[in-house]
């Protein structure tokens, strides 16, 4: 009987410390969940300052298309010239390079540009840390032509590209023109 | 008899047993109700902690809506009285998970402000400002503040030239503004967003 009360001694130790690691283990599965939603809220919030930052480019975009029309449209007088002999390299990089021109005023990452200058202006928000900074650019400006694409309007295609800290926001948009075929 | 005195003695061995193990049960539930506040007035401690953080949280993510819903109001606002700094009212009406906002922004000048603004128990107060980055271009005293576009155009047919494309410079006669928003929710950090609008209105 003596050695039936010894067994049972420390039991009561043993209970304890149980639920301890069971309170401990509720502690962890409350901290990893706390941290995974401040995450989450930083991750929002990056992506709408990248979002902001690919509308800043896209308002550049069309600003730019709707003060110099003509000058965009001798883009697409290339293209034409283009399709009806796609061999030509000289041509090639015309385009190219009329692209690349029209392109850069667009692009943050090219000094002395407005965007830029935009960009400067948003990274200078108090709270932006050196880690975490706007750029953005236009991925692509076009014309789609009805005549090639099957479309029945014609539109200029811009998608704008937005980053702030590890977030990127794409925005797209298709503007009707009209085009002399 | 000497049967009846053998057994009183193991009567009185087990009284003392049963008193000596009396006294270890209190000491092991003194024990552990010690460990026990041990563990538990921190896990106490902690919920109170994280259910400060889950709704500081809740409130930023309410913030970063409104701030977001405030930005897009803006930029399809009519350009010439942001840029102008007239006086007018931006009507506010959002739902948010948390509630419904109705307010306005009031704009005296480039600063709009809409005042606290309550959504169940927590208060907003939204600021935005309006500051000119590109300054429009005046033809007869010329100004380096205006917007520059580069476009290409065709190089001069004058040998030696052999660029693909040669750049021309257009100076923008449109003043153009960055729209600065801030929402400020009580917590450690107020929520700031910033765009860049142009003139669309050509």
């Amino acid at each position: 009987m003596n050695k039936i009360i010894a067994q049972k001694r420390g039991i009561a130790i043993a209970v304890v410390l149980v639920f301890c690691v069971a309170v401990l283990g509720l502690v962890t599965i409350l901290v990893m969940n706390t941290r995974f939603h401040k995450g989450s809220h930083n991750v929002q919030f990056e992506q709408t300052r990248a979002l902001m930052a690919a509308k800043a480019a896209m308002q550049l975009a069309i600003y730019k298309f709707r003060v110099l029309p003509s000058e965009f449209y001798k883009l697409h007088e290339i293209e034409k010239k283009l399709r009806a002999d796609p061999s030509n390299s000289l041509l090639i990089n015309k385009l190219n390079a009329f692209v690349d021109i029209w392109n850069k005023d667009f692009d943050s990452d090219v000094p002395g540009s407005p965007a830029d200058k935009i960009n400067q202006r948003m990274n200078s928000i108090d709270q932006i840390d050196a880690n975490n900074r706007h750029s953005f650019k236009v991925v692509e400006f076009k014309l789609v032509s009805r005549k090639n694409k099957g479309y029945v309007k014609d539109y200029i295609q811009i998608r704008s590209s937005g980053k702030y800290g590890n977030s990127e926001k794409i925005l797209e948009e298709l503007i009707e023109v009209t085009i002399v075929h | 008899m000497t049967c009846a005195i053998i057994l009183k003695v193991d009567v009185s061995e087990m009284r003392l047993d049963r008193s000596k193990r009396s006294g270890v049960t209190l000491v092991e539930i003194m024990m552990a109700i010690v460990i026990l506040a041990l563990a538990v007035l921190p896990v106490i401690g902690s919920f109170s902690k994280f259910y400060g953080t889950a709704s500081r949280q809740l409130e930023q993510e309410t913030a970063l809506k409104i701030s977001e819903a405030t930005m897009n109001k803006l930029m399809s606002h009519q350009y010439s009285e942001l840029v102008t700094g007239a006086s007018f009212s931006l009507p506010l009406d959002f739902r948010t998970p948390e509630g419904v906002l109705t307010g306005s922004l009031n704009f005296a000048g480039s600063t709009g402000n809409s005042g606290p603004v309550k959504i169940g128990n927590v208060t907003y107060n939204i600021t935005a400002e309006v500051e000119k980055v590109f300054i429009a271009q005046d033809i007869l005293t010329p100004h380096p503040n205006a917007m520059e576009l580069k476009y290409p155009i065709d190089p001069p047919p004058v040998p030696p030239s052999h660029d693909l494309a040669a750049i021309a410079t257009y100076s923008c006669s449109d003043d153009l503004i960055m729209i600065r928003l801030k929402v400020n929710y009580g917590g450690p950090k107020d929520v700031e967003l910033m765009s860049f609008r142009a003139d669309m209105s050509r």
